[in-house]
């Protein structure tokens, strides 16, 4: 008995909740488009970074206490690398072939002493400073010389490749050097090396996974876009298949003139595209959230987009099916729309409750990586839940006022 | 539509061929489960098609290996020392550094080792003063201490070429070398570097993927109970979905898509998703139950019906995951095929194999009851006929 009164008791909230959907549409989307204001400002305030593979790991294991005594206690443990080769599409004229031509050396010189120079840089360990310690400070003088030099030093020869057509550069970073300057420093870098003239047929590059943090966070946003961009092509199509085609062929099957027959074709396609909306809105609620509480994209976690509009987009596609049965019945738009939030709310927040524990359990395991990914899609799919329950509903309620209006007008237009 | 109605008179007809071909499929992707490997190759996690990657990964071929231990020695704060001026460069620590040095670099796998001892071991000095002047002469050498001289580092690269038994096998040689030569006494050591923090990893990568699955099936379950009303019927509900589990991990082991810290969370993830198919598809056949339809109508009702609603929503749910193929992030991308395909297994069972679960565990639900209504009724004649007696 007690079950029951409290079941009542819920179904009369959800179909209180459901009437005011139902019969204050606008009511509904001045709220939802005033979340939708609050979230993108915040959007704006989510950082993309890439995620260091030691930062995963709790602090309580000896290999992560370690590096927290090797950061605070010694020298910047960091090191970036100058990577020169010679380019093969030069190979036939009359550029430099080989890297231990007392040219590249020169070059190699002069760009040591303008690395030490700057403030980033602890120490530079080149091709030119190891054969300048050997040889009581002096470069060689021939290609001669600096091929015996390499050859007798097997520190100098972990500097230059087998086939002596590239060299690396190695460098330690200053305290000066934190985290978050990877961009001012390879900025820097490769300022100081457009800025020395180099031998033609040698390439010049900066490397090293510090140099590769920047360009990695550069590629965050375009990638999460192109994978977001097809996954919601993709659902588009299958929303259209569901919604608009098959209607399509009963539509043609039926005795109508062909102009009844093409508004009713345009009609189904507010079934196709108001799913959508769950996504749509539902994305840009929970990067605002997460703008709000100041967590940031990973590399890592930069494929949550399409993923929560994987599994979000449901909740919209059973508010519009169930909708659509609601219309078949011959009732009224509001009748409809109450019946349909009253049937769809509940079983819906039972998946998405399901589909949370999945989330939070990944988030109970020890690697960060997966907790963030885990809370990521939790907050992603509560905001499409919401999505499919205030705007979903609201907008199909006002669709299917303009198009029985429309129906109404130009039928009786026509007919006139 | 029609192909799904006739899936349910097949499904009602073959209910037990179904479901031992359900099992066998289940037996054998079980044992692929087993052939699971896990993936510590940091390397291989970076994005592709990226011109910086691309050279990171040619100067580690050209220019020998990047994964490095580093060992951290520093003394220890529970000791009691009898001397308040502790000093790392004592000669006593440099010539134990020099030792340990000679011992790993017997070892083939060790590619270079560099430590204070590597230079200050040269001049053999016996006092703390002599290293003193030794480093007064060659400053370099000092970024091996800690500005307090506390601590020390010793760095020991290998190419392990991200070979899961091969960082493991050098990680424990290097423990064990730790072990055998006689420590000076106040002096704890750390391990830590890219190949111990892979071997860290690959521990972490095992226990959570099965806590989380274990966290996952139980709240799921308990849930299921609690919604369905019933311990039989959750059961019915829950058993799909960890075929679905099994079906994917057992296909990951088969097909060498290694277990990484991205599909680590795939269990949980694909419990917690593919719950729906199943609760969907089991409330609908109870409901044309209720109605008084046998059996076979009420899977002829339930199948078409749920299985078109629940192959729109798993399809648009596969294309977000298959998406992620897109990305230029191999983990993502394997992130995006896994998932992907757990929600396919899930959508399968749900339509095909479900059906036939819920049907047998009705008709055991059936069977138990009637026994247990024979053996009710056999006492009670019992009981009447001794009473009469």
């Amino acid at each position: 008995m007690k079950e029951d009164s409290k079941k009542n008791n819920l179904k009369k909230i959800i179909e209180s909740y459901a009437k005011i959907v139902a019969n204050r549409p606008f009511f509904v989307l001045f709220i939802v488009f005033i979340f939708i204001l609050i979230a993108l400002y915040f959007v704006t305030q989510v950082n993309y970074s890439s995620q260091d593979f030691s930062e995963m790991i709790p602090d309580n294991y000896d290999v992560v206490k370690a590096y927290g005594i090797i950061e605070d206690s010694f020298k910047n443990p960091n090191t970036i690398m100058i990577f020169l080769q010679i380019d093969r599409e030069y190979i036939t004229s009359n550029e430099v072939k080989d890297i231990r031509d007392l040219e590249v050396l020169k070059y190699i010189d002069v760009l040591t002493k303008y690395l030490e120079g700057n403030e980033f840089i602890e120490n530079v360990n080149s091709l030119s400073n190891s054969l300048r310690k050997i040889n009581n400070g002096y470069l060689p003088k021939s290609k001669y010389q600096i091929s015996d030099l390499i050859s007798e030093n097997e520190e100098i020869k972990s500097l230059v490749s087998d086939d002596y057509t590239m060299s690396i550069i190695n460098i330690s970073l200053s305290d000066q050097y934190s985290d978050d300057k990877d961009s001012l420093l390879v900025d820097n870098l490769e300022k100081i090396i457009i800025g020395i003239k180099h031998p033609s047929g040698l390439k010049i590059n900066v490397t090293g996974s510090i140099a590769s943090y920047p360009v990695m966070d550069k590629e965050l946003g375009p990638d999460m876009q192109k994978t977001g961009n097809f996954s919601i092509i993709g659902i588009f199509f299958v929303l259209i298949m569901i919604f608009v085609i098959g209607e399509i062929s009963i539509v043609f099957r039926q005795k109508q003139s062909l102009f009844s027959k093409i508004i009713k074709i345009i009609g189904t396609l507010r079934f196709g595209l108001t799913p959508l909306l769950t996504i749509l809105i539902g994305i840009v609620w929970t990067f605002g959230f997460l703008g709000l509480i100041k967590m940031g994209v990973t590399s890592v976690t930069s494929g949550v987009v399409s993923m929560i509009m994987g599994i979000g987009i449901d909740f919209g596609i059973q508010t519009v099916i169930r909708f659509r049965q609601e219309l078949k019945n011959k009732l009224s738009i509001e009748k409809a729309m109450i019946n349909t939030l009253t049937n769809v709310i509940l079983p819906m927040a039972t998946t998405a409750i399901a589909a949370l524990i999945g989330f939070k359990a990944m988030s109970m395991g020890e690697l960060s990586f997966v907790g963030d990914l885990g809370k990521i899609m939790s907050y992603g799919v509560t905001f499409c839940f919401f999505a499919a329950i205030t705007i979903v509903p609201a907008i199909l309620v006002l669709l299917e006022k303009l198009f029985k209006f429309l129906r109404i007008n130009v039928l009786k237009e026509k007919n006139d | 539509m029609n192909f799904l109605k006739f899936i349910a008179k097949y499904q009602y007809k073959h209910k037990m061929l179904i479901f031992i071909i359900a099992v066998i499929i289940t037996i054998i992707l079980a044992i692929g489960v087993f052939r699971i490997e896990m993936e510590t190759d940091f390397s291989k996690m970076n994005p592709t098609g990226l011109e910086i990657v691309e050279l990171n990964d040619k100067i580690t071929t050209e220019f020998g290996g990047t994964d490095i231990v580093i060992i951290l020695f520093r003394f220890d704060n529970n000791y009691n020392f009898k001397n308040d001026n502790l000093d790392i460069r004592d000669p006593e620590i440099i010539s134990y550094l020099k030792n340990l040095e000679i011992e790993l670099n017997k070892e083939s796998s060790v590619e270079g080792i560099i430590s204070p001892a590597t230079y200050i071991s040269n001049f053999n000095p016996q006092s703390l003063s002599q290293v003193k002047y030794i480093l007064s002469q060659y400053p370099e050498l000092n970024s091996f201490f800690s500005k307090d001289f506390t601590t020390t580092l010793m760095y020991i690269t290998a190419d392990l070429s991200g070979d899961q038994e091969k960082t493991i096998a050098f990680t424990e040689m290097i423990s064990e070398k730790l072990k055998f030569i006689p420590i000076p006494q106040g002096i704890e050591y750390f391990v830590t570097g890219s190949a111990p923090i892979s071997v860290t990893i690959l521990d972490i990568l095992g226990k959570d993927a099965v806590k989380t699955i274990v966290i996952a099936a139980i709240i799921i379950l308990l849930l299921l109970f609690i919604t369905e009303r019933s311990v039989l019927k959750g059961i019915v509900v829950f058993s799909p979905i960890l075929l679905g589990v099994i079906w994917t991990i057992g296909t990951m082991g088969y097909l060498n898509i290694k277990l990484s810290v991205a599909t680590v969370g795939i269990g949980a993830m694909i419990l917690g998703l593919g719950v729906e198919y199943g609760v969907f598809m089991h409330t609908r056949y109870l409901e044309e139950k209720e109605k008084g339809l046998s059996q076979k109508e009420s899977l002829e009702n339930s199948v078409p019906a749920i299985g078109s609603a629940i192959l729109g929503s798993g399809i648009t749910t596969i294309i977000g995951f298959l998406a992620l193929t897109l990305s230029i992030m191999p983990m993502l991308q394997d992130l995006g095929k896994t998932l992907a395909l757990g929600i396919f297994f899930c959508l399968f069972i749900a339509v095909f194999i479900s059906p036939v679960i819920i049907v047998l565990f009705e008709d055991l639900d059936k069977f138990i009851l009637n026994k247990m209504y024979k053996r009710y009724n056999k006492k009670i004649s019992q009981i009447s006929k001794s009473d009469l007696q």
